[in-house]
């Protein structure tokens, strides 16, 4: 029996297609379809075969599996989580193959995996031919892309928007990405990150002592998919502030706060892929906010109000809170972050979106919430 | 101690257990009252606008229950190990309480069932009792007593449930969350709609809560929610018994936007109406749609006479 060939696919977050690819070809041996670039025919393909009220994530995940079908993908894979994300696989599954599509759906959910090995296990059933060896050795590079993708990122947030010659972060940024997909291993991965640290240093800023800093916090998706949030970091920090963001998958997957390496790597191991995406350092977080909350209230709120508050206490001018409509655990937080805004006296901005949020919508608030925290700053600064 | 019971959300399932719990320990427990217009307009005030109907409402019968008590307990259940996991607003239902009536003159008392983090139900309530003042043994013994009578109670509602089978009217099973289901506001007014177009609504929550679990497989493997998964299992003990299937919905419910969707696709031999509830006044729309989907039901069902 011929080999069946298969092409991996999982929808676009942010940059992380990057290091995914990177395992699939190097630890699995397998082709990897990057799904294309999202766009508004994606949202609207989504929308469109999705049920009303789901959550924009789910929508957003639809299309992408739409196009990467359509460009001949034919494993797609679904992580599943604590919230409405531990019930996309079996429903996504169920509406493309009503569609007529044809593919195997490799849902991490049903397979009941329960650490980090036992996922690396599973996943021989797509790779026969890959060793649990080889994939531990493509890890270190893909774990390494991840950061170093998360802290290019960080970088880019706080400082672009003092640029003095416009768009010269966004050249350096754009060439880290591009070198990135070439990368062959961890020595790579390494020097372009040098490189782009360097090149980020070398350009001419004009950084005030005190600039504006903005926190942004909020869901898991929404938040680490630009084109989902439609860019809000790269509008605000344009406008002229810092932005803070630590909700990423090196800091809630990768890095634990707690920097203990023995604790660090008992985490990893028994790492139970139920609670995705709640961060893995949970009960840390917990015990950071318990001033406001007694328990862990599910997902990625948690982290929210954990790093809300650290805002907050750093003296933030704005938080802003981003979630995808109809969000249950994010939407639980917001009655705490109204605490910890008037208790800081740090405004905050939510933000919701859906499939329908318009670009020129998202912008106007971000503007008039500029401008607030702006002259706020003056008023208290002089 | 004077013990406040929110009568929302999960007050529907376990109201007998935490009533009998609280009286064994020697505590008066009140609910607050049925929901009406002004509870209503207190949870829109109390919650953010997008929760679902449900939650706004259970927020409105705590702010009711402000002054009227030493207490309002308010559980956080967060999963029930590999029976499921609850939606995440029971997880944050506590916290999100106290947050919100935080200025208020309102204490709140609470007991944490998540099996994940090894607090099984017994030891949750067990803590509860004790930090009430009751030694560990009488707590025990009232939890015991309390989870009897939920289950006695419990099986009483199935009997009554199924002895309506039996009826040769339209049937039409109503999948729904119990506390959308017997809420005055929310699905009591689809029950005596059905009821007045001649025809029998049974509810969804008349299952074994275990035998659902297991017939829930029969229709989806991977539904993580403990009590989307009764659901399923009640349309799959019911479903060749009833003439149509009702599915209620109280918007935005985040586990139902995709079971129900699901189930949708899946169950095919039965019609099935899809009633979104929003806090919206005047129940015109609904009383049409509950008419001609119980009329086509009829039609179909003298046809094929």
């Amino acid at each position: 029996m011929p080999e069946k060939k298969y092409k991996l696919c999982y929808p676009q977050l942010g940059n992380y297609d990057i290091p995914i690819q990177y395992f699939v070809n190097n630890g699995l041996h397998l082709e990897y379809l990057a799904p294309p670039a999202m766009t508004k025919r994606t949202i609207e393909l989504g929308a469109k075969y999705s049920p009303d009220f789901v959550c924009a994530p789910f929508k957003c995940m639809m299309g992408c599996y739409i196009e990467a079908l359509e460009q001949g993908a034919n494993v797609l894979i679904q992580t599943g989580g604590t919230c409405r994300l531990g019930y996309y696989g079996e429903l996504h599954e169920q509406i493309l193959k009503d569609m007529g599509y044809d593919f195997d759906m490799f849902n991490l959910t049903l397979f009941r995996y329960k650490n980090l090995i036992g996922m690396l296990k599973g996943m021989k059933q797509f790779a026969p031919n890959a060793t649990l060896l080889q994939m531990a050795k493509a890890l270190p590079a893909t774990a390494r892309m991840i950061t170093v993708i998360d802290k290019v990122e960080d970088n880019y947030r706080q400082n672009m928007g003092f640029e003095i010659e416009k768009g010269a972060y966004d050249k350096v940024y754009n060439r880290f990405l591009t070198q990135l997909r070439k990368a062959k291993g961890l020595r790579d991965v390494n020097r372009i990150y040098k490189q782009t640290i360097a090149d980020f240093d070398a350009i001419p800023k004009n950084k005030p002592e005190h600039p504006l800093r903005v926190g942004v916090v909020g869901e898991y998706f929404t938040i680490m998919d630009p084109y989902s949030n439609h860019e809000i970091e790269k509008k605000i920090a344009q406008m002229g502030a810092e932005v803070h963001r630590w909700m990423n998958l090196s800091n809630s997957v990768l890095l634990c706060p707690d920097e203990g390496t023995l604790k660090k790597l008992k985490g990893y191991l028994t790492y139970d892929l139920y609670k995705f995406p709640s961060s893995l350092w949970v009960n840390i977080q917990k015990k950071l906010s318990s001033k406001y909350t007694k328990f862990d209230m599910g997902s990625s709120s948690i982290s929210t109000i954990a790093l809300a508050e650290h805002y907050a206490e750093k003296g933030f001018d704005g938080l802003v809170h981003v979630k995808s409509f109809g969000c249950t655990p994010e939407m639980d937080a917001v009655p705490v972050l109204h605490n910890i805004s008037s208790d800081y006296k740090i405004p905050v901005l939510y933000l919701n979106y859906d499939t329908q949020t318009s670009d020129t919508g998202i912008e106007t608030r971000l503007e008039a919430f500029y401008d607030m925290i702006a002259m706020r700053k003056e008023v208290t600064e002089s | 101690m004077k013990i406040g019971i929110p009568r929302a959300l999960l007050y529907y399932r376990y109201h007998v257990l935490w009533e009998t719990f609280f009286r064994e320990l020697g505590h008066e427990t009140i609910a607050s009252p049925l929901t009406n217009k002004t509870l209503m307009d207190a949870g829109s005030h109390y919650a953010i606008d997008e929760n679902c109907l449900s939650s706004k409402l259970f927020f409105g019968h705590v702010s009711a229950l402000e002054g009227k008590c030493d207490a309002v307990f308010v559980p956080r259940i967060a999963n029930y190990g590999k029976d499921g996991v609850m939606c995440s607003r029971f997880e944050a239902l506590y916290d999100m309480a106290a947050n919100t009536f935080r200025d208020h003159d309102i204490n709140f008392i609470t007991c944490n069932v998540d099996l994940q983090q090894k607090c099984p139900e017994e030891q949750a309530y067990v803590m509860l009792g004790v930090s009430l003042g009751a030694s560990e043994s009488q707590a025990k013994e009232a939890y015991q007593k309390a989870y009897a009578a939920w289950q006695e109670a419990h099986t009483k509602h199935i009997q009554e449930e199924e002895a309506k089978l039996h009826d040769d009217r339209i049937k039409i099973l109503v999948v729904g969350h119990s506390y959308n289901l017997y809420d005055e506001y929310i699905g009591k007014p689809i029950m005596k709609g059905i009821e007045q177009l001649d025809a029998v609504p049974i509810c969804s929550d008349a299952v074994d809560l275990k035998q659902a679990q297991t017939d829930s497989l029969s229709i989806c493997k991977a539904v993580p929610w403990i009590m989307n998964r009764e659901l399923l299992g009640s349309i799959s003990k019911y479903h060749n018994d009833v003439d149509g299937i009702i599915l209620l919905t109280a918007f935005p419910c985040g586990p139902d936007s995709m079971v129900n969707e699901m189930i949708i696709r899946r169950i095919k031999d039965r019609p099935i109406l899809n009633l979104l509830l929003d806090s919206q006044d005047g129940n015109a729309g609904i009383e049409t749609r509950l008419e001609s989907f119980i009329d086509i039901i009829r039609f179909r069902k003298e046809a094929r006479l």
